[in-house]
């Protein structure tokens, strides 16, 4: 009896021994200090899934900046402006930010019921691809994120994954709108967790990517004009899809990342675009910078300097042929400064022409730069003081991703090519985009806190005299291609900070049509209408499709049925 | 008196552990895998001549040759290549068929029928849309040559090494040219400047730029290719050179001490390396990628070190 005790023991013993010694030895294999994905939290994936998706549309919104003046764009030809490497960040904070993320959030929320999270991830991927779409054409979307499983991820038509983000857009809403959701996300960077707000931003994006591809999909025209019918939008800057800097100068550095790189304490800002200095300060105006003309100019640009007596040949080489010397730009270009900026706008602006590649002069500490909308940097009060690290908002500055005016100028558009007049006239719905902007603008340095030289702050006058004089504009258009000209161009000069929008318009639309021409050189080839695919993924990637060819190729994404040569 | 050692050898090194750098869309940036194949073939001579060996007089002299060739194979089909280091568009990589750590960066466009460089409109080069293999930093052979000249109790060593081929990119090359602060670019720098190549319908390049431009603007500071600054690291250097004298035990007789003996040595005191523009005076040893096994990028690091020093030892 004892003996068989002993036996039966051993026995069982040795079966568990043996049988379980594999699965066993596998349960420490994973290691407690780096916890599964299964484990982890959806609030904290949610907040990596934000800044992710905000640093992805920075580095977006810069490169398309730059191709459409409202950044400095080093040039000279558009063939070799970029390589495939600059493109790498934007990419990579895509998918190995914003997608695998949210790829590893969605289950689990939806498993504990955290629906306005899950639908967040859901939003916000939508944004992503698509954008990704609009910069790069056709990319990975079914084959991605998909850790070892693939990884060689093949890429998608653009308008499959075009039609990925309105299915995503909708389960989003859905998701939002869901009843027994359980708590929201205990940290939401742009909506506080207000699942209607997000609901609307979403709807918003809908029509914005409906938009997009009205030149090629003829169906569009219908659910835009049910979107429109709704009005579910974002029409109210309290509705605005921005996201706010803080002024935290380290661990981590929150401040406005163009605040951060141009507010320093020695060697200079880097340059604006004369181009887009020149659209706000003088091109309503004949050419003269005017500061009783368009009441933002104050509030975008900061001048370090008043004027430019320190101008020579070698603190600004090309000085001696701006207007204010002997005005001799290059033969082919346009008329100067009527038609185009060179090298100098007036009243101490200094920035640099698009494509202009030539050495960086010392001129640091004359260079204007960022004002206080929407970097967060100085309101410009004629001060002409040095740049340091804490003037104006020290960096609170704010993305401008989406606001109301964007919304007005987009139905604007819809009214004047779709002929969809439910949101009212396409001059109604400029005005408003314009008061819309200016309000938003205006209103800005107070929010956060900085109180403006009442002597310097616009007045009623000025404001009322500059849409009225932007409705003179609209009026005088006789066709419809001017007359959508005026509303792209206010859109443009509404969008400044955010370059993601303008790089969509004016491949979708070619406005606004007096872009300057890159200054360097008369044939600068092709306009990059989609960038490089990046170094990481060309260099890494067997299934990569062949590199671009900018500048001799216009490379155009599936919505841009527009000529090649259609812009410069 | 001779000695002679040969060695012929080849190395496979397979299965290696590596950190392949991953397509983001993955969704990961790297994995770990285990793969590939290095064959390292070799031959290494040293020989060993005493010419000179009597009772005051010895002089010793040493030779050492060696040569490697490394190929990489076996990595798998999905794999592009695996970086080494540096990063994805500049750094060093293994790829099947190329020896290991090859450099690919950014290159000029070549023209598909003659091979030479594509100048632009604006009579500046071109850049490729890809990265290229730029260099190749493995040298062909190396020698190394140490002489000991010995008289009662003096002795003079000195040890020479010369490397002969291996391509590097040098940032300090480029960037010091590119911004003509080097004696090298002491010439009229509005003199006209034809950069030899081809236009892009195939014609040799006839536009015309003044010197600064043509140097400034294909230059790795202007972010022209990194292709630009690519030279050949050939290079002679006097390692090491030492005199020693050793006080004869004789003389010590009664003194307290085992012996004595008095050293100056001086370490890398001279090297040339005539590829490179004459005045920059470069090492072509400096690496920009510390220490590992990238070899080949150099990022303006500091110039090397001469080092000397005297010691005395006393033995009791």
């Amino acid at each position: 009896m004892k003996f068989r005790k002993i036996y039966i023991t051993l026995t069982i013993a040795f079966l568990v021994a043996f049988t379980g010694c594999k699965k066993e030895f596998n349960g420490y294999l994973n290691n407690p200090n780096s916890p599964s994905p299964s484990t982890a939290d959806v609030d904290l994936y949610l907040n990596s899934v934000q800044l992710s998706f905000n640093t992805f549309w920075t580095r977006a919104s810069d490169l398309g900046a730059q191709l459409t003046r409202q950044q400095y764009w080093v040039g000279p030809f558009y063939r070799n402006g970029y390589t495939p490497a600059s493109f790498d960040g934007e990419w990579t904070n895509a998918y190995t930010g914003v997608l695998a993320n949210s790829t590893a959030l969605i289950p689990l929320a939806q498993e504990q019921k955290k629906y306005v999270q899950s639908g967040i991830a859901r939003t916000l991927t939508a944004f992503t691809l698509g954008t990704l779409v609009d910069d790069f054409g056709d990319v990975p979307y079914t084959d991605a994120v998909l850790g070892n499983e693939n990884t060689n991820p093949n890429v998608d038509p653009g308008a499959t994954v075009y039609a990925g983000v309105q299915t995503l857009l909708d389960s989003a809403i859905a998701d939002f709108q869901k009843p027994g959701a359980a708590a929201g996300p205990s940290v939401d960077l742009f909506y506080g967790g207000d699942a209607d707000a997000w609901v609307t931003f979403a709807k918003t994006l809908k029509l914005r990517f409906y938009m997009q591809t009205r030149l090629v999909d003829a169906s569009a025209k219908a659910k835009i004009e049910e979107l429109l019918a709704e009005d579910d939008l974002i029409n109210d800057p309290s509705q605005d899809f921005v996201f706010q800097y803080g002024t935290s100068l380290s661990a981590p550095d929150s401040r406005h990342p163009q605040y951060g790189a141009n507010y320093v304490d020695a060697g200079g800002p880097g340059y604006l675009s004369n181009f887009f200095m020149w659209m706000v300060a003088s091109q309503k105006y004949g050419g003269t910078v005017n500061f009783n003309g368009d009441p933002r100019l104050r509030y975008y640009f900061y001048r370090a300097s008043l004027n430019y007596n320190w101008a020579n040949s070698s603190t600004c080489p090309c000085f001696a042929r701006s207007i204010f010397a002997t005005s001799a730009p290059p033969a082919w270009y346009p008329s100067v400064p009527d038609e185009t900026p060179y090298c100098v706008i007036g009243k101490g602006y200094l920035g640099r022409d698009h494509g202009d590649a030539s050495g960086g002069p010392p001129d640091g500490s004359f260079r204007s730069t960022y004002g206080i909308y929407p970097a967060g940097g100085e309101f410009d009060s004629d001060g002409g003081d040095a740049i340091n690290s804490s003037l104006g908002l020290k960096g609170a500055g704010i993305d401008p991703i989406w606001l109301s005016s964007y919304t007005a100028f987009l139905k604007a558009e819809a009214a004047t090519t779709l002929g969809i007049t439910a949101a009212g006239t396409p001059r109604a719905l400029l005005q408003a985009g314009v008061t819309a902007s200016i309000d938003k603008v205006l209103g800005f340095p107070l929010k956060g806190g900085y109180t403006v030289p009442s002597d310097k702050i616009p007045s009623t006058t000025q404001i009322n005299n500059y849409i009225n004089l932007v409705l003179s504009k609209y009026d005088a258009a006789t066709t419809d291609a001017d007359k959508l000209n005026v509303i792209m161009t206010e859109y443009y000069l509404a969008a400044w900070g955010n370059g993601v929008e303008p790089y969509n318009n004016y491949r979708r639309t070619g406005m606004p049509n007096n872009m300057q021409p890159p200054a360097a050189v008369p044939e600068p080839g092709l306009f990059m209408r989609s960038f490089f695919y990046p170094s990481v993924f060309v260099n890494r990637n067997v299934n990569a499709p062949a590199q671009k060819n900018p500048g001799n190729a216009a490379d155009k994404v599936f919505w841009d049925n527009n000529p090649d040569d259609f812009v410069k | 008196m001779i000695s002679l050692d040969f060695t012929v050898y080849q190395r496979v090194a397979d299965d290696q552990i590596l950190n392949r750098f991953l397509d983001p869309a993955s969704g990961y940036l790297s994995q770990q895998i285990n793969a590939g194949k290095v064959t390292n073939k070799g031959i290494e001579i040293a020989l060993g001549i005493t010419p000179v060996s009597n009772k005051d007089w010895r002089w010793q002299l040493d030779g050492l040759f060696s040569m490697n060739r490394s190929k990489v194979s076996g990595l798998p089909d999905d794999q592009k290549s695996v970086n080494i280091s540096g990063y994805s568009n500049e750094g060093t990589f293994a790829i099947n068929g190329q020896p290991l750590g090859v450099v690919m960066a950014s290159a000029f466009q070549k023209d598909p029928k003659t091979g030479q460089r594509v100048v632009g409109s604006d009579g500046n080069y071109i850049a490729a849309n890809d990265i290229a293999i730029i260099a190749d930093p493995n040298p062909k052979y190396k020698l190394t040559g140490i002489s000991t000249l010995g008289y009662k109790g003096f002795s003079f060593r000195m040890q020479w090494d010369y490397t002969h081929g291996g391509t590097m990119f040098s940032g300090t090359a480029g960037a010091l040219l590119g911004r003509g602060v080097t004696k090298d670019t002491e010439f009229d720098r509005a003199a006209a400047v034809i950069l030899p190549g081809v236009g892009e319908n195939g014609q040799p390049n006839k536009v015309q730029l003044s010197a600064t431009g043509a140097y400034y603007n294909n230059s790795i500071t202007n972010g022209a290719p990194d292709e630009g600054a690519v030279f050949d690291q050939t290079c002679i250097r006097l390692r090491e050179a030492s005199l020693s004298y050793s006080v004869p035990a004789k003389l010590l007789g009664k003194l307290p001490i085992g012996s004595l003996s008095l050293t100056v040595s001086g370490n890398n005191l001279w090297y040339y390396a005539p590829n490179f523009p004459k005045y920059i005076h470069f090492d072509p040893e400096a690496s920009g990628l510390g220490v590992g096994n990238g070899r080949g990028l150099e990022f303006l690091t500091g110039p090397s070190a001469r080092r000397m020093g005297a010691s005395l030892r006393v033995t009791f």
